[in-house]
Parts: C-alpha cells; structure tokens; sequence
C-alpha cells in the first residue's frame, strides 16, 4: 500500500502509527535519501558480546561500504556522545540508555540523511529523555539531519515534535504538533490519545467556559489556573 | 503487614548500599528508580540468576536455603526479551485457561513462539509465570510495551488474579503511573531506598521525584503544586473532578 507522506525536511517531526512498517516503507520509497532505522528490537538480547562486534557485525549485515571503518565507528560514537572505552563493553552491561546511544551511533554508519526511532522514549527516564532529545536535536542541526520520532506515547509527541502525523484507526492527518493535538474533541472520536495538559485545558473550557492558553509545561498552567479561579 | 520478601541492609560494590525493602504479602509493590538504579539487577537477584550472601529472606528462609525447584514453584519472574520456553506454541504450555481470556491471548496461542512480536512475547512470559501459580510473580519493567488501555486491563486482570490466588506481585517500572494500580511504591535513589509508602503518597514529593529524574504523572503533579497554592487539598487524578473542586 503507498502513503504520500511529507517529512518536512531538518526538523523533528513524529509520527502516531499502528502501521509502523508501512509507514516506514513508504518513507524508504519516497525518498531518494537514505534512512536509518532505530528500533526497540535492538535492544534485546544479542548474541555478540563486545559493542566493537556489534558494531563491525551491522556493518557487514547492511553492505556498508566503507573507506575507514575505525575511523567511521569512532566517529559515530563520539557524535552520539560515546567515547571508545565503550568498544570492549560487553553488551549485556550496558543499561538501556547506552544501548540506545549505541543502536543510534550504529544507524550513523550509514550516514543516513533521516534518522528514524521507534518507540525509544519509553525506556528513559525523565534524564535521559532529555539527553537524547538534546541529541536529537545536535544530530539535525549540525549534521543537517531529519529525524522522525515513531512513538504511541501522545506526551512525548506533545513535549518533543514540531509537526505530526497520525496514521491510525483509518486516520490519515497532518499538521503542526500544537495544532493538531489542539483538535481535541476530532482526535477523541477517531480513539486518538491526546495530551493531558492539552485534554485538561480542552475541559476547562468546555465545562466552565473558561479559556486558558494551551501550555507545555505544568507550570505554566499552574500560573493559569492561578489566575482563573 | 505480613511480610513474604524482606531485604536487608543490602549492599554490594556498586549499585546498593543498605538497600532494605520489606514486601508485604498479597499486594502489588512497585519499585521504581532512574535508568541503571538497579532495578533489573534486583529482580535478578531476587530471581537468584545473581547470588548474594546478602540477608534476603522469602517466607522468613534464605533465598539461597531454598532448592531451585522449590524456588521455582514459589516465585516466577518475568523479564522482557529473556524467554525459555518448553514448546513451540503457547498452548501447549499452558494449563490455566482462565489466562487466556484474561490477557486476551487467544490469537498468539497458535503461533509459533519465534514468530511473536514482543508485546506478545511478554505476555506469553507472564501466562506461563501466572499458570504456575507462584506465591510471588516479579515483573520486570513490563508494562512499557503497552498503552494505556492495555496496561489498564492488564493490571485489572492482574488485580482479580492477585486476590483469587493470594498472588504477591513485584513490579520495576520507569513509568510511575504504573505505581497508580498498585498498593505500594518504593524509589531507589542514590544506591538506596529514598522514598517509600503509598503511591499518592509517595507521588506528594515531587521535588525529590525530580532530582531523581522521574516523570510524575501529569494530574498528580499538578495537584501537588495546586496543593501548594492551597487550591487542592490531596492528589486528584479525575480531570473532572479537580475542574469541579476548582470552580466550584
């Protein structure tokens, strides 16, 4: 089945899904660039030990030509902000969040021009959600990178993307992320999990006819109320 | 309070130091902490894939006087990705058939085990822990492959199976709503336990929540910081309720 969909091109943009090989297919196939592919998988058990034969494994899986492999392992690494100690780690030391550091630094071998994650936020805390947004953010800024974010979690999609698809339950919508989760009572119909902060403002609203702003933060909706009741 | 699994003063050379938590029998107790805390470690080590001269009594014995089989008829564990399982299908493992309405299981008992996705997987892992009966089930980080609606049934089913079979449940999680269903929560910080008691009691301390790095539900912290401009009195997790409180 072919989907058109539009990643807007150096920015983060995420993507609610239920059909996430198809989505993912149809970005390979409308796209003359190339995609990495982060996924939850990979961090189940391996049958490699150490983090350098991982890492040499995937480049021989994918067919990765490369001139210097050392070299572009070292790279990738210090990029997701690794060093090469982590070389002769044995895998099944590593906690969650450095696995996904490495499965990011290994999608980097390829030199891919989106950056595609799958359900990854939910292993972090909330730390580590913010190192690797940060990253995320380092990655499309200066390596002039796209990142799409595939995740269920409507809180992260709300904290973290600029523009948003869902592709859901015969749903096919585009938009900015802000404007789109403002379509509160559209998005519960088609069974569309919508922000709480956004659902307790939507309610607000609607109950006792009071407009408060759609705010990110819960602070900012503290001051709000603070200011209505 | 009856206890069924006490730790004590537990400490090893790096992830804890005079770690203690008591679990009381017949209830769901989350633990909770930061990633690399050592949550998984301590599921292994209640699991005794790691061993330890440290005191951890179940049933007021030594984990480590029990035999593996008596151990293995009183306690099973459920930790994502790490499955052994006997047969090629799931319906040949299982006896209990209860489970498989229970946790909508039906589909996947067919399939070959290999071919599962990893939702499936673990929910294959905790029917096979449930139909042994265990006095104690320990899951480990679980939940984080389901979404809201799921988790909620789950944890309902969890629930009924729980009070029908005086089941003990012990659960790691990142994600403190998960805490919400349960009847008492535990976080690790700093190698021991830091904050202890009912979880919307526990969830009342959200600077501590914070400098440990952990998401508080949005509604309970809300309500904490409503409760410190005197607007609530306790955690309201019903939206309606607290629009209803607030303007009255």
């Amino acid at each position: 089945m072919e989907i058109d969909i539009n990643i807007k091109e150096k920015s983060i943009t995420g993507i609610i899904t239920d059909t996430e090989e198809l989505i993912i297919d149809n970005i390979k196939k409308n796209n003359i660039l190339k995609v990495g592919v982060v996924k939850e998988d990979y961090l189940s058990s391996n049958f490699l030990n150490k983090v350098y034969e991982w890492m040499y494994y995937e480049i021989r899986r994918k067919r990765l030509i490369l001139k210097n492999p050392k070299k572009k392992i070292n790279d990738s690494l210090k990029i997701v902000g690794l060093d090469t100690t982590y070389l002769n780690r044995n895998i099944n030391s590593l906690s969650s969040s450095e696995k996904i550091l490495i499965i990011l630094a290994i999608s980097l071998l390829s030199n891919p021009d989106i950056i595609v994650l799958i359900n990854l936020f939910k292993y972090l805390d909330k730390t580590k959600e913010k190192v690797l947004i940060m990253l995320l953010e380092k990655i499309k800024d200066q390596y002039n990178k796209t990142i799409v974010l595939i995740n269920d979690d409507s809180e992260i999609m709300y904290k973290y993307t600029k523009y948003l698809i869902i592709k859901k339950n015969n749903l096919f919508i585009e938009d900015e992320t802000n404007k789109l989760f403002q379509r509160v009572d559209f998005l519960h119909k088609n069974n569309i999990k919508v922000p709480e902060i956004i659902e307790l403002t939507h309610l607000i609203k609607k109950k006792k006819k009071i407009k408060l702003e759609y705010h990110k933060d819960v602070r900012d909706i503290l001051k709000d109320i603070y200011k209505h009741v | 309070m009856t206890k069924i699994i006490e730790i004590n003063n537990f400490s090893d050379d790096k992830l804890f130091e005079n770690l203690s938590i008591n679990i009381e029998k017949n209830k769901i107790t989350t633990i909770s902490g930061a990633n690399s805390c050592g949550k998984t470690t301590l599921m292994r080590i209640l699991n005794r894939e790691i061993i330890t001269e440290n005191d951890i009594l179940l049933n007021n014995i030594n984990i480590n006087d029990y035999t593996i089989s008596e151990y293995t008829n009183l306690v099973q564990t459920v930790i994502p990705n790490e499955i052994v399982f006997n047969e090629n299908t799931l319906e040949k493992e299982l006896n209990n058939i209860d489970l498989v309405k229970g946790l909508r299981i039906k589909s996947i008992l067919n399939k070959n085990i290999k071919d599962l996705t990893i939702k499936e997987k673990v929910l294959a892992q905790l029917a096979i822990a449930l139909d042994n009966k265990p006095q104690v089930l320990l899951l480990d980080n679980v939940f984080i492959y389901f979404n809201d609606k799921e988790r909620e049934e789950i944890f309902t089913f969890l629930r009924n199976f729980q009070k029908k079979y005086n089941l003990t449940v012990v659960l790691t999680t990142i994600d403190l709503r998960d805490s919400l269903y349960t009847d008492y929560l535990y976080i690790i910080g700093n190698k021991k336990v830091i904050l202890k008691g009912v979880p919307l009691k526990v969830l009342e301390k959200d600077n501590i929540l914070n400098k440990v790095g952990l998401n508080i539900p949005f509604m309970a912290d809300l309500s904490v910081k409503l409760k410190d401009y005197d607007l609530l009195d306790s955690i309201i997790l019903e939206k309606d309720r607290m629009v209803d409180i607030l303007w009255k």
